[in-house]
């Protein structure tokens, strides 16, 4: 394996979907190439990075507001009423 | 004796699944249309439609994954009545930077200032590259490493193969890299 197939590997390596013959050959790889072991850093400090610096999204409370009275308001049977 | 409801029911469901998933189903959308605007009537119109068509949920599908799929579909088409670029299944080609994006409607990348690592420059670095890669890239990655949810399940959501929701996920990795790999290399571990 080269750099290059390595390449095209890492996000598989990193989702845990190589089959066990390549996922030993990538390690085989990494464990003598430096420049690889630094490309899949770079990935899992981009993981890290992106954990870091998001923060939670909260559906406004105006928004929920107009969905619970939608709910509240719907028709007894909604598939009998009119699309 | 009065014959049970079924109306009451399905209501009493979707009232449960908006305490449960209304806060990721308005983040879905507010990452898809980049407007807090367009995603709050995504997520109003999939409400109303999942009242109306919560007969043809036959619980094949998990109730939370159902209706994420309706934001999706509700939050592209109101991108496209609005002649926005939308994340589409199809697109493989890469975007431009776009100018005129409404990056402050965005789900925030702010922070306590003692709670990261990686600094200022880095947070902005990622956010000027998250936006030049194509809608679709930067939608499966935003869900998968920000939002950390399996792949799976964003395979249900955008109704992609799992197989290929990593090939978008690997591609918006790879670019991602290029454009940030010189940030990581000082930053602390």
């Amino acid at each position: 394996m080269n750099c290059a197939q390595l390449d095209e590997r890492l996000t598989e390596l990193m989702e845990g979907t190589l089959s066990a013959d390549v996922c030993e050959e990538v390690n085989r790889h990494l464990a003598e190439c430096s420049d690889c072991q630094l490309a899949r850093q770079d990935l899992e400090d981009l993981a890290r990075l992106c954990r870091e610096a998001a923060t939670p999204t909260t559906m406004p409370d105006d928004v929920r507001n107009r969905v619970q009275a939608l709910l509240a308001e719907a028709p007894p049977d909604p598939s009998r009423s009119a699309v | 004796m009065p014959e049970p409801d079924p109306g009451h029911a399905r209501r009493e469901a979707l009232a449960k699944a908006l305490v449960e998933h209304g806060d990721r189903l308005y983040s879905l959308a507010l990452r898809i249309t980049r407007d807090p605007d367009l995603a709050s009537d995504a997520v109003q119109e999939a409400f109303a439609t999942a009242l109306q068509r919560v007969d043809d949920f036959r619980g094949e599908a998990r109730l939370g994954t159902w209706l994420h799929r309706i934001v999706y579909t509700k939050a592209i088409d109101l991108l496209r009545a609005r002649g926005r670029e939308a994340p589409m299944p199809e697109e493989d080609a890469p975007s431009r930077p776009s100018e005129d994006e409404r990056l402050g409607g965005a789900p925030t990348w702010s922070r306590q200032p003692d709670e990261i690592l990686f600094g200022s420059e880095t947070r902005k670095a990622l956010e000027k590259a998250l936006m030049e890669l194509t809608p679709l890239q930067r939608l499966v990655f935003e869900l998968r490493e920000v939002e950390g949810r399996p792949t799976e399940e964003v395979s249900d959501i955008l109704s992609l193969p799992p197989g290929t929701v990593r090939v978008h996920l690997h591609r918006a990795r790879m670019r991602l890299r290029a454009r940030l790999s010189q940030h990581f290399r000082g930053a602390v571990a």
